[in-house]
């Protein structure tokens, strides 16, 4: 699969193998009531050409960024995604929205809401299956009413010369949808739903401190009355005291609009807060996927237990004992043959470096890419803390 | 200034010359720092803790001046006190202690390189600047500097310019420039912020070690709570330009005084305890030119106020021992850690009127 360039018969080949991938993905999705999954990504891969296309060949060496990415995010939690920069998070997250192009699988989306009574009487409800890589990009329009994005940094994500009751009217008079005082009813109100002061909202973005225009930015991402979004690292850019008030409305918001969050982030603690569900990339690939406690308090992947380890606990009397990984993370231009965590893991042996794990079921809702999962023992993050 | 102490600022205050007057940006603060010594200066941006390490290297940028106060330096051979504050940014004491006796590491690792020069080129400048040394023994003492903070082949990475390291290994490069003369002082300004969870923990480990080995004492600025709790012996609040509470890290973090502190740690999300919502502080940081009247953090404070708290700006002042001896007497369970050695002979500081009832009388 290494190949992009290969002649037509190899292409074919390769699409079997991924139809075969795809196949024994999708057994293992059977296992849950497909109903609850809002966004199925199936073998997701994006990859970047590290140099031009040739007149009369295609030599071209690809990074992958996200490299065969299988995820579900199910209606109305909050998945977290964590792992180190560049490890293809924020990749995924624009790929999932076609902000950035996917190269190859699937993005499932299950428009509608599902219907209830429908389920109880013959399982069939109103929902639709749409893969959102087939759908041509002036259609994506109607889908990104539904799929929002906020972004890290909220004093580049504002533009300065707009004010803000301008800002958050702005997708609406982008799509239509209205006009006129109703326009302003709807600033006037999703402005209070966030906690913006409506007598400011004639003001400009420079105006206000990093909290309130990341609240700025949550009210232009709300006012569409989305059903997904895909917070990146929403809080990062923030102040202590104010990233918890943001993590909190965050919270408030998913209750109260029933919301499903994509939720980006390398502050552990916050996500551990966040989400629901936790997956772990690692150089464009998933490493572990699980609910929340499990993935923080029994990791079955080296990785997590080593990121686990390093989070720094805010009580003096329990002293970190961080795993310390060795060496630097491989370049995801040319990753190692194996297991991508290999080059670093204290409990590799040669079969690690010489197959990629499969990410396999090892409990409910439980995902892990490890060779050595059911061999080894790992610590939780409060185990090694103290 | 304490005969143990490297380093005492007393009383600095530093503000923003600008075309109306000035504006108070650092209001007065002290503190020392002992051989050795981790000490975390904390608090939210625009609270004056990077304005106040930047001083001690009198690196302040335009428009900002000291406009008050001491920043005494003992030579540790010599135990000559030289007051920083006092020299031109550019006199020749000044060039002669900054990078040598007292070293920073910054933030952005990247933003810190020249991106024409090689890694090694850069830290031999600094070598050449201080000592007097041969090219070669320069480039020798680099290759040597990059090897103690943990860089692979360091004879071939010496050669390398920063784009070719990674964020974590520009940091520890950053580390290895300013350890190249032995520095007494190392002033580290959010040395982790832009780095990974793991490389995060390696580079903490990296300063600690050097710490013990080589003696060095650092003045660690973070707004990250978790990295004060596993790193330093001492830790300073700011709030707007003060110091709130200073105390030994134990003492701040099991029995915080001051309303900012005790809302500062509970707003964190914290592992192993089911939290519904987190316990924000409600509005944020006032903008400097709306310094409030009285204590700076008035207009968040939830506690029942009194009306010095919108009056006058409350002092520094050591809390009753008594109460923190009682206090101490049932967490001295734990005995084996660093923070009790510590606590003896820290005082607990705290500047608010709630808790120098006396004060307003």
């Amino acid at each position: 699969m290494s190949n992009l360039n290969a002649s037509s018969t190899i292409k074919q080949n390769k699409a079997s193998i991924q139809s075969e991938e795809t196949g024994q993905t999708e057994a293992r999705l059977k296992q849950q009531p497909e109903n609850d999954h809002l966004l199925e990504i199936r073998n997701l891969e994006v990859a970047f050409p590290l140099s031009k296309k040739g007149m009369f060949r295609d030599n071209r060496r690809w990074l992958r960024a996200v490299d065969n990415v299988s995820l579900n995010i199910k209606r109305g939690e909050t998945l977290g995604l964590v792992g180190e920069s560049g490890s293809g998070k924020t990749t995924l997250g624009r790929a999932v929205l076609r902000l950035v192009e996917p190269t190859g699988g699937e993005v499932i989306y299950r428009t509608g809401k599902p219907n209830p009574s429908a389920k109880n009487s013959s399982g069939i409800d109103d929902t639709k299956e749409i893969d959102l890589r087939t759908v041509p990009m002036p259609e994506m329009r109607n889908f990104w009413r539904q799929m929002q994005m906020i972004f890290q940094d909220p004093y580049a994500s504002l533009n300065p010369r707009m004010t803000v009751r301008d800002i958050i009217a702005e997708p609406l008079i982008v799509n239509g949808l209205a006009k006129g005082s109703d326009l302003n009813d709807k600033v006037m109100e999703i402005a209070n739903i966030c906690g913006l002061n409506t007598a400011w909202l004639s003001r400009y973005p420079h105006a206000f401190s990093g909290g309130q225009r990341q609240r700025i930015a949550i009210a232009r991402a709300l006012v569409m009355q989305p059903e997904f979004i895909v917070c990146d690292e929403p809080i990062s850019a923030l102040d202590v005291s104010i990233q918890a008030q943001i993590l909190n409305l965050l919270k408030e918001l998913q209750q109260s609009l029933k919301l499903t969050y994509l939720f980006i982030a390398h502050d552990l603690a916050a996500v551990a807060y966040a989400a629901d569900r936790v997956a772990v990339m690692y150089v464009g690939q998933l490493m572990e996927v699980a609910p929340t406690e499990s993935l923080y308090y029994q990791p079955r992947h080296p990785y997590t237990e080593a990121l686990m380890s390093a989070i720094p606990n805010p009580d003096p009397d329990c002293e970190m004992a961080p795993v310390l990984l060795e060496g630097e993370r491989p370049d995801p231009a040319s990753p190692p043959p194996g297991c991508r965590f290999s080059t670093r893991c204290p409990y590799a042996v040669d079969r690690c470096k010489q197959s990629v794990p499969e990410l396999q079921p090892v409990a409910q809702d439980h995902y892990v890419a490890c060779h050595r999962v059911n061999e080894l023992t790992l610590k939780g993050a409060l185990e090694l803390a103290g | 200034m304490n005969q143990n102490e490297l380093l005492r600022v007393e009383e600095l205050h530093i503000s923003l010359q600008m075309d109306k007057g000035s504006l108070p940006v650092v209001n007065g603060i002290s503190f020392g720092l002992k051989k050795g010594q981790i000490l975390a200066l904390v608090g939210e941006s625009g609270c004056g803790k990077s304005v106040t390490s930047l001083s001690l290297m009198r690196l302040l940028g335009k428009g900002l001046e000291i406009s008050g106060g001491q920043i005494l330096f003992r030579h540790p051979e010599s135990g000559d006190v030289t007051d920083i504050a006092a020299l031109g940014s550019n006199d020749k004491a000044m060039r002669k202690l900054r990078g040598d006796q007292i070293a920073m590491i910054f933030q952005e690792p990247m933003s810190s390189f020249s991106p024409l020069h090689t890694i090694g080129e850069q830290i031999m400048e600094v070598v050449r600047l201080h000592r007097k040394v041969s090219k070669l023994d320069a480039r020798k003492r680099a290759i040597e500097l990059l090897d103690k903070v943990g860089i692979a082949d360091p004879a071939q990475a010496v050669d390398r310019y920063p784009h070719e390291f990674s964020g974590g290994q520009r940091q520890r490069a950053m580390i290895a420039r300013a350890l190249a003369c032995d520095p007494s002082v190392l002033v580290a300004d959010e040395p982790t912020t832009a780095l990974d969870v793991t490389i995060q923990a390696q580079i903490l480990k990296l300063l600690k070690d050097l710490q013990q080995e080589m003696g060095m004492a650092i003045i660690f600025i973070t707004h990250d709570l978790g990295l004060v709790a596993q790193m330093a012996d001492e830790v300073a609040i700011m709030y707007m330009g003060n110091v709130v509470e200073h105390g030994a890290t134990r003492a701040i973090f099991k029995q915080p005084q001051h309303p900012y502190t005790k809302r500062l740690l509970q707003a964190i999300p914290r592992l192993g305890v089911i939290q519904d919502k987190l316990q924000s502080i409600e509005g944020s940081v006032p903008n400097l030119f709306e310094r409030p009247v009285g204590c700076a953090f008035n207009t968040r404070c939830t506690e029942q106020q009194r009306d010095a708290c919108q009056q006058r700006l409350p002092a520094l002042r050591a809390i009753e021992p008594l109460g923190l001896v009682a206090q101490q007497g049932t967490a001295a369970v734990v005995s084996n850690d660093v923070g009790v050695v510590n606590s003896s002979d820290v005082i607990h500081s705290v500047a608010c009127h709630l808790i120098h009832t006396e004060a307003v009388a």
